[in-house]
């Protein structure tokens, strides 16, 4: 007889984030306001998937999702999948699409860029392609990778 | 069209009625044709051609033109933002004129100014208006535009006028080539969306093994106040000086043109030639600038 242990623990309420990018379960904590220390989140790097080989996976405590907000975890990570757990049960679970154009969330990596010098909300148009997603600076026009595009200091809630 | 902003706005139509009515403008001057409207050259930057041919155009066609070329005359000087300079300004005349070394500035500007905006030059972005005049001169000589052989040379890493140029190639069709003096190639970004239009293009060192096959040779001058000395191989800039002699292979029909100001990357000689159309396209900017001036403040020739 085998016996099967869970890689992390499950949660009563709240909401599993899973098949994130590798490498991008970070800045996924970041965009949530994981430095939050009121809100209990696990976070698990690497984990071992069928469909992806490998990813990560995040657990958030006593806090419900909305769909606006896993749709900006679509753009770091587009292929990511999102369940909302009541009573150690999944009550809803679904893929959120990454949104055409996002206002304020993100920030444009270009030094050069007017949005670095004049106090405006960084904006960018998104588009994905399989795996990658792309976001063009509204101002700008330099496009960027989910990898390589940084965060506003101000998270999304 | 309302505003000016990005090369990547603008349809193949919208091109060719731009084209109509330089023509016009051309052939016959309008010199009432924007009487009583006051346009406002905003330069953040230092420019000759640009910004007196935006003003020429503007009086060629009866308007008005108040100007700031000096930053330490304005209040940006003082801290004062982008946007509300544009806002105050925006509400003194009736279209703006900006060129600004923050790349995006324009797009900015045209989301707080309640009147158009033209984008003389955003940083290492873009120069729209730039490219309608050199794509002016090249059909005005050439009759066409589809599938000519383009070589675009120089500093193709800071130059906005190649990276606006590059963007619309695909409308049509044309076959791009690159040659750069060594760290100052065409931006990967750049390279990625071309790709992505389906543009063909290549890489090269040495002007002279693509001479032969181009109908349009485009030159700039390596831009050495936006870098240092050290950010590349300044003797791979020698390789693409264009001469009198280089040109012994070339088609009859080809244009070299060149946002000028040059330095030494066209020797004088080049000038005597046929093929130097970089005159002429400095001529075309004004009329080119008419003719977006009248199209942005509604005019009807």
């Amino acid at each position: 007889m085998t016996t099967q242990t869970r890689p992390v623990n499950a949660i009563e309420c709240g909401t599993v984030i899973d098949h994130i990018q590798t490498g991008q379960g970070l800045k996924v904590i970041q965009l949530l306001n994981g430095s939050d220390q009121s809100q209990q989140m696990t976070l698990g790097l690497n984990f071992k998937s069928e469909a992806y080989t490998r990813k990560d996976l995040i657990k958030i405590e006593e806090r419900v999702l909305t769909y606006e907000e896993a749709s900006y975890i679509a753009i770091l990570s587009p292929h990511v999948t999102v369940s909302i757990i009541r009573d150690y049960q999944i009550a809803r679970k679904f893929k959120p699409k990454a949104p055409d154009f996002v206002r304020g969330t993100f920030s444009c990596s270009n030094p050069n860029c007017i949005t670095k010098t004049e106090d405006i909300l960084h904006a960018f148009y998104v588009s994905s392609l399989y795996e990658q997603t792309k976001l063009t600076c509204k101002y700008c026009e330099k496009t960027f990778s989910q990898q390589s595009i940084l965060l506003k200091y101000d998270p999304i809630s | 069209m309302p505003n000016i902003l990005s090369i990547k706005d603008f349809t193949l139509d919208e091109i060719f009625s731009i084209f109509k009515l330089t023509d016009q403008l051309k052939k016959k001057s309008e010199p009432s044709l924007l009487k009583g409207k006051i346009l406002a050259n905003c330069f953040f930057e230092p420019s000759t051609r640009t910004r007196l041919s935006f003003e020429v155009a503007m009086l060629k066609l009866g308007g008005q033109v108040t100007n700031f070329v000096d930053l330490k005359s304005t209040s940006s000087s003082k801290g004062e933002s982008l946007r509300d300079t544009l806002k105050i300004i925006g509400s003194y005349v009736d279209v703006i004129v900006l060129r600004h070394p923050k790349e995006g500035a324009s797009k900015l500007a045209q989301e707080i100014s309640p009147v158009p905006i033209i984008n003389a030059g955003d940083g290492s972005n873009q120069h729209p208006t730039q490219t309608l005049l050199d794509l002016y001169t090249i059909h005005e000589a050439q009759k066409k535009l589809e599938g000519l052989h383009v070589a675009l040379s120089g500093d193709l890493k800071y130059g906005r006028t190649v990276h606006s140029f590059a963007y619309i190639a695909h409308l049509f069709n044309m076959r791009l080539y690159f040659i750069s003096p060594l760290g100052l190639e065409m931006p990967d970004p750049v390279l990625k969306e071309l790709r992505n239009q389906k543009v063909k293009f290549s890489i090269h060192q040495e002007l002279e093994e693509i001479l032969p096959r181009l109908d349009v040779l485009y030159m700039t001058r390596v831009q050495k106040e936006r870098f240092g000395k050290a950010s590349f191989k300044e003797e791979t800039e020698k390789s693409i000086i264009v001469t009198r002699d280089l040109l012994k292979g070339a088609k009859k029909s080809l244009q070299i043109l060149h946002p000028l100001p040059r330095n030494e990357e066209i020797h004088p000689s080049v000038d005597e030639t046929p093929f130097a159309s970089y005159f002429q396209q400095a001529q075309n900017g004004l009329y080119v600038r008419e003719a977006l001036l009248a199209s942005v403040l509604g005019a009807k020739t």
